[in-house]
């Protein structure tokens, strides 16, 4: 490869064929013998650039590994457990107590599943922020995004699967939702998942999900990303894609993957291991009561903190009774809309700073995730009244679009340097300077504000005014297209000043 | 001779495509089909196991045992089904037994189908203790669905979006045993569409695929 034609111009599909030297050291020779046998000696993975040694840069790899390790652990869970309703739990305690390191499998493999999905919401936020999914990678967007629906089912399920009192309960709440589906939808699905009714079916229909279904629909989806990921590459810097920049800096280069990517995987893996096992050592699990109808009915049955966001929005008073179809619905759509991302942002530009509109939108998407979470897990099954759930999320909302805009104005202002009070306060002072686009962009956020508070309103209790929500809606929709062309045509100025 | 003989080739090789085209065509239109045919898989609703598709018909407590102060949880219509029998001191909607205030009710949530608790008059929930039943009542610990004993199991307040359904009991006054003899509608969560009230598709979804219980497994 040379330097001339860039590192994307033309990628070596394959290193050469090294010749295998025969030793005399017997080792040598085995290893050798191996290398030729199965074809190893060819280095078929892509090299990697040195922008992309970078942790950030690894966030899907560590969650295919922790993915080996948990059907590693996972196995050797199989070998006591148990799946009917009698035994799922007593077989789930005889690991603990009894097998030895039991306890220590069984904590890993929990932790594991939580450093799976966190790694896959992190690995999803960082892709959003900086853009990933833009061509030639929409695909790999779409595909991770129903991976990452899958890792939430392994959790989901594998949460019933030692049949404590609280997963139990759990479980059936979100069974309990696909019953909102279009009935013959929600039926089939039901059935499918959970089976007619009878808690044996509902327990090995979830057992066959997490062993089989869903670790064979991530493997197979892994595979086709990773065929994708060779296609494409790692994304370059986005600003460097923004500026047209297609090599990096001088004396920076690619690196193969045997030995050095290898090595480096191995370091940051290998480290993320180290934590994962020193926290399961030091926090072991403790089992809940066993699942029965009499305990349950006691129990306060959270779920766990990846879906704590969904309760706590199950919760809000508005969604009692048949709003439940109005939350579930917005659920859905936010989800499609994140997966249809690449064909929805078009923009040439990938860099967060020229992307307002989506970099608030996520924001306010991890704000309201990480303050629900919070919420939930501290106010189990009390309803949350309309007003408190209105003001709570629009505040957040409010809160994180003014922030947005300040930052963006200030990143705006031509200043050189590193951020310093006087630069902000010239950037807060700035609307003051600019009172009548000020004004104009007070007047939506106001409007808006209203809007929501009306369209929750409109939805509460069992009456819902469906003429009004639409309405408070699309003037909602409205307000909010005019701050986002306010904010873009503000930015867009200070770009170019 | 030679062009003759192309042109030939040609006619034998278009008509190969021809019939490779057709059958592959009709090869994925059989797979196509029977992979429809499969729908009818997801869609057959297999019967009660272990009897006939009528309600079961059990004994389940005498009238003189029963303490107003502490509900009686038992499993019905089928093993994973628990219900909640209770005296609620008033006359009650759909009452028995000598002062019409014996009931019982659908243990499942009507929301999402959680496991609720049943209240005394005065008594509080162990998620809620600040809270005190005016009447006999059920506390739903997931999202506070509460249902009203006195009066059919009405929502009182909370998510739920309709009544919890009762069950229908039969009174012996001879003897003071109490019998559950079916379920009113609607259908108890989880068990087909949330809300049928037709008696016959209760019925039918009430019962699908679960084991009916019987005086052995009426409390296990």
């Amino acid at each position: 490869m040379t330097s001339k034609a860039g590192i994307w111009s033309r990628r070596p599909r394959c290193f050469p064929k090294r010749e295998i030297e025969l030793s005399e050291n017997p080792g040598r020779r085995l290893v050798n013998w191996v290398k030729k046998v199965s074809g190893l000696q060819t280095n078929v993975l892509r090299p990697v650039p040195e922008y992309s040694m970078n942790p950030f840069y690894w966030l899907g790899a560590l969650t295919a590994m922790v993915f080996a390790l948990q059907a590693f652990t996972g196995l050797l869970m199989l070998i006591y457990y148990v799946p009917t309703t009698d035994q799922a739990y007593s077989s789930t305690l005889f690991i603990i107590q009894n097998v030895p390191l039991g306890w220590l499998l069984e904590t890993v493999h929990l932790y594991g599943a939580y450093a799976m999905i966190l790694l896959a919401f992190l690995h999803m936020f960082r892709g959003y922020f900086i853009s990933v999914q833009k061509h030639p990678r929409e695909l790999m967007w779409v595909v991770g995004m129903v991976m990452g629906l899958l890792v939430l089912g392994m959790g989901l399920t594998g949460y019933l699967l030692p049949w404590t009192v609280v997963s139990k309960s759990a479980s059936d709440v979100s069974i309990g939702m696909l019953s909102f589906l279009p009935a013959q939808i929600g039926n089939i699905l039901t059935f499918l998942v959970a089976g007619a009714g009878s808690s044996a079916a509902e327990l090995t229909r979830f057992f066959d999900l997490h062993i089989i279904v869903l670790p064979a629909g991530i493997l197979s989806l892994l595979l086709l990303k990773m065929y994708m990921f060779e296609a494409h590459g790692p994304a370059k810097p986005p600003s460097w894609d923004d500026k047209g920049v297609t090599k990096g800096p001088a004396g920076s280069k690619d690196y193969p993957w045997w030995p050095s990517v290898y090595l480096y995987f191995a370091m940051i893996g290998g480290v993320f291991i180290a934590f994962l096992l020193v926290a399961s050592a030091l926090f072991p699990i403790s089992l809940p009561p066993e699942f029965s109808p009499a305990v349950a009915s006691n129990y306060v049955p959270q779920p766990d903190w990846y879906f704590l966001w969904m309760y706590q929005i199950l919760k809000f008073a508005p969604f009692e009774g048949n709003g439940i179809y109005y939350a579930l619905g917005s659920v859905t759509v936010l989800a499609a809309v994140i997966t249809l991302l690449p064909f929805i942002d078009r923009g040439k530009t990938r860099g967060p700073w020229s992307r307002p509109l989506y970099v608030t939108f996520g924001l306010v998407m991890v704000a309201e995730l990480v303050a629900l979470t919070v919420w939930g897990y501290l106010t189990p099954g009390e309803i949350i009244p309309t007003a408190l759930a209105a003001g709570v999320t629009g505040g957040i909302l409010v809160g994180v679009v003014v922030a947005t805009t300040l930052a963006y104005r200030l990143r705006g202002r031509k200043f050189s340097g590193r951020p310093t009070l006087g630069g902000a306060a010239r950037a807060l002072g700035l609307p003051f300077r600019h009172a009548g686009i000020t004004a104009v962009f007070l007047i939506p956020l106001v409007v808006g504000s209203v809007a929501m508070e009306t369209m929750v309103g409109s939805l509460s209790g069992g009456q819902a005014d469906l003429t009004a929500a639409a309405a408070s809606c699309a003037v909602l929709i409205a307000s909010f297209y005019g701050m986002a062309r306010m904010m873009r045509r503000l930015t867009l100025k200070r770009g170019r000043a | 001779m030679a062009q003759a003989q192309e042109e030939s080739d040609k006619k034998v090789e278009g008509g190969r495509r021809n019939f490779l085209k057709l059958a592959l065509t009709l090869g994925a239109a059989a797979t196509a089909a029977s992979f429809i045919s499969m729908f009818r898989l997801l869609t057959y609703v297999p019967p009660p196991q272990g009897g006939p598709l009528a309600w079961p018909n059990v004994k389940i407590a005498n009238a003189s045992d029963l303490d107003p102060a502490s509900p009686l949880r038992f499993n019905y219509p089928l093993v994973d089904t628990p219900s909640i029998l209770l005296k609620v001191g008033a006359p009650a909607e759909n009452g028995i037994g000598p002062n019409s205030d014996i009931v019982a009710f659908s243990g499942i949530c009507q929301h999402l189908g959680c496991f609720y608790s049943a209240l005394p008059a005065g008594g509080s929930p162990q998620c809620n203790s600040g809270f005190k039943a005016a009447a006999p009542q059920g506390y739903c610990c997931c999202h506070g669905g509460q249902y009203d004993f006195v009066h059919g199991g009405a929502v009182i307040s909370g998510p739920p979006p309709r009544p919890v359904p009762q069950v229908i009991l039969r009174y012996d006054d001879s003897t003071g045993d109490i019998y559950a003899i079916g379920m009113g509608a609607p259908t108890i969560f989880g068990h087909g569409p949330p809300g049928t009230s037709d008696p016959n598709e209760v019925l039918k979804d009430d019962l699908q695929g679960g084991d009916l219980v019987t005086e052995a497994t009426l409390f296990s």
